[in-house]
């Protein structure tokens, strides 16, 4: 009994197999951000993005006629979970490309898409490490801004709105984190700022007392630089008020959440400001993105969370097998930069660039994160970036929005 | 903003008790099983996580927040018997490396259970900001902190009493020592397990609620302190109880001290290179200062 069972088993799983894929004419893309670990707070929003391109794309019937699916990949906010889930995407599902790895994970795949041919295109990794990585034919890219960029714009902030000349700086000593702190650096002594001291926080500790001490005694005077992960975060602020420091502080993207602000206590964050690249109030793109989001998914797209990077990596990718006529990775990668060239005629929406495309024309496609020129390494500058604040009831309120787009490129 | 001198004295004595606390609540219970069941139990860490997310549970019912801990913890204790009973016990007699294999399983699926009723992002209980308690102008510790640390230490003095002094401890001795030898002299070793099981997750789960309300509560939470439990169990010596108490307050203060010398941003690499800097002279671990290195380990 137990061997017909065993065969009836195996005949299923067989049939199963062979109906699979041939049943399906599906175009799969990996979605792979890092739904548990650090970077979970973002992964809903993120999601959202990737599953409002999707459904657009496929209302439109499709790329080439074919129904794209999205294949969901939890990268735990590690790199070895990055490189775990990568392998299975690509080598079990079959997906022409992966949408979405952070720093951490991307950092350990950039000879992984090469060598694979799937393209990665991350659309929240600051880290500077990306910076000349990407690009046609190295199968990376991201469409939010590289911490390059954000360092200059946190630097120019610091100096120019908050007038502050003077800073201590807490890192945490993560790729992400530590990116962000040195291209900030640079920029800010180059703009003329001064780093009193820096103190590094290792990950994972219970206790940071002995690093508050050090920040302490360095005297800080205005806002302290923070660039930490949420859980060492929430400990070095919740530590510092109770030894009695009532300190303000400017952190970087890693800390911009709501759970940051419920976890460490509104009374001992309040006041905290983060700048988050954003798209310029008004840009018609970024209004129907907007609007649509917010119909799919009952609120609107909150500041800071990467939907509209993500949502529009997504349609990116779908466009670029559109204008290749074929949806593996190599033809991904082959057109993704060309169909968002200033070059080409404008759209907003994926709908229009497969009509343009149609009819033979060459398109630029102006995302809701923003106008999305990539240069030659596969990056993008943005347009314009808002302060945000957290206000007296623990909630993250925008200060103002600040036009950043003549700020030097590094 | 208060401004202190350098890192003085006192501050070294605070920061380390406050870290050995921490250390000794998370690790006691580690060695206890170590030292009984021989085997090291990976699930450990994950008994710190589901104790807090259990106290988080309760609180969120309404319980005050230390009747929370309490039930959260007499809850793990239970459920650390429940697994000895279903997962261990049967499969002791297939040696050390299946129980070890079978702890990690154990260990994954607490982390994904928890995962699951809980939720991946970071939560924290809802306690109103605190400060420290001043001492001559200077901040001492929270009511928190100084919570833990009384709590490490009346259970490191308990465990004593309870090993030295009562019939269960001395069972639990015996039965480690030699079980078999145990049986015939009349011990049985099957309560003596259960004590030892419901003692050690208890303990690892209040060390998780206090990590919780030290910090916040995260699913690595319990990942994150295994290494650190290893860490100290090697230090003090394998399945010692008295070592590894030792090992927490060498530690913890060995990095607060160190501190003052090197950067910040080696601490981890600190606390590894003492543990080498130990073991490099006493083989066997802290405990061999009075165990002589033999394999009695009390």
């Amino acid at each position: 009994m137990p061997r017909t069972l065993k065969s009836a088993l195996f005949a299923a799983v067989s049939v199963a197999c062979l109906v699979g894929p041939a049943a399906a004419e599906d175009v799969k893309l990996g979605f792979m951000v890092g739904f548990t670990g650090d970077m979970a707070p973002w992964a809903g929003a993120l999601n959202n993005g990737a599953i409002l391109a999707v459904e657009e794309i496929n209302a439109a019937g499709g790329v080439l006629g074919n129904n794209v699916v999205l294949v969901p990949e939890d990268n735990t906010s590690t790199a070895a979970g990055g490189v775990r889930g990568a392998q299975k995407l690509v080598s079990v599902d079959g997906v022409s490309a992966i949408i979405g790895p952070e720093s951490d994970p991307i950092m350990a795949l950039l000879s992984f898409a090469k060598d694979t041919k799937t393209p990665i295109i991350s659309t929240s990794a600051g880290t500077e490490g990306l910076d000349k990585a990407g690009g046609k034919g190295n199968y990376i890219y991201r469409t939010n801004a590289s911490d390059s960029f954000l360092g200059v714009v946190h630097a120019k902030l610091l100096i120019d709105e908050m007038k502050q000349t003077e800073i201590v700086m807490v890192v945490e000593n993560l790729e992400g984190t530590l990116s962000a702190a040195n291209t900030f650096v640079r920029n800010y002594e180059k703009f003329g700022g001064k780093v009193v001291k820096t103190v590094t926080l290792a990950p994972g500790q219970s206790n940071y007392l002995n690093e508050i001490k050090e920040v302490a005694d360095a005297t800080p005077g205005g806002l302290i630089f923070v660039a930490a992960g949420q859980t060492t975060g929430v400990n070095f602020v919740k530590q510092a008020y109770q030894r009695g420091y009532d300190w303000k502080y400017w952190v970087t993207a890693e800390l911009q959440s709501q759970d940051f602000v419920q976890a460490a206590g509104a009374e001992i964050v309040k006041g905290a400001i983060n700048p988050v690249s954003s798209q310029v109030e008004g840009a018609p793109s970024w209004a129907r993105f907007s609007e649509a989001y917010a119909k799919r998914f009952g609120e609107a797209p909150q500041s800071g969370f990467y939907q509209a990077e993500t949502y529009d990596a997504v349609i990116l990718a779908a466009l670029a097998m559109q204008a290749a006529g074929a949806t593996t990775g190599e033809a991904i990668d082959s057109k993704l930069i060309d169909v968002s060239r200033p070059e080409g005629e404008k759209v907003f929406s994926y709908a229009d660039g497969v009509k343009l495309l149609a009819e033979g024309k060459d398109i630029d496609y102006d995302g809701a994160s923003g106008p999305l020129d990539f240069s030659d390494t596969g990056n993008v500058a943005v347009p314009a970036t808002r302060l945000l604040q957290i206000d007296d009831k623990g909630e993250w309120v925008s200060l103002k929005t600040i036009d950043t787009s003549a700020y030097p490129a590094n | 903003m208060p401004r202190i001198g350098s890192e003085s004295a006192m501050d070294i004595l605070i920061f380390g008790t406050i870290s050995a606390s921490i250390l000794l609540l998370s690790s006691i219970g580690f060695s206890m099983t170590l030292k009984t069941e021989g085997f090291i139990n990976i699930a450990h860490g994950q008994a710190l996580l589901m104790g807090a997310y259990l106290a988080l549970w309760l609180d969120g019912l309404g319980l005050p927040l230390w009747a929370a801990a309490i039930l959260a913890s007499i809850g793990c204790g239970f459920t650390g018997v429940i697994l000895n009973r279903v997962l261990f016990k049967p499969v002791k007699s297939k040696g050390i490396l299946v129980l070890l294999f079978t702890s990690v399983g154990a260990a994954y699926v607490i982390y994904g259970i928890v995962g699951a009723l809980a939720g991946k992002r970071m939560l924290a209980f809802d306690l109103p900001p605190m400060r420290a308690w001043q001492i001559a102008g200077q901040p001492f510790m929270t009511p928190y902190e100084f919570a833990i640390v009384l709590l490490a230490i009346v259970s490191a003095l308990g465990v004593h009493v309870f090993l030295t002094y009562t019939w269960a401890g001395k069972s639990i001795r015996a039965v480690a020592d030699n079980e078999d030898l145990a049986r015939v002299r009349g011990f049985d070793p099957r309560r003596t397990s259960d004590i030892v099981w419901f003692v050690a997750t208890a303990l690892a789960g209040l060390a998780g609620v206090f990590l919780g309300i030290v910090g916040s509560l995260h699913t690595q939470m319990g990942w994150q302190m295994i290494i650190m439990i290893l860490a100290v169990t090697v230090l003090g010596g394998l399945g010692s109880i008295y070592g590894v108490m030792l090992a927490s307050v060498v530690l913890a203060f060995g990095i607060e001290i160190g501190l003052m010398f090197v950067s910040s941003s080696y601490r981890t690499g600190l606390a590894f290179a003492l543990i080498i800097a130990v073991l490099l002279v006493r083989p066997g671990g802290l405990q061999s200062l009075w165990g002589g290195g033999k394999t009695r380990t009390h």
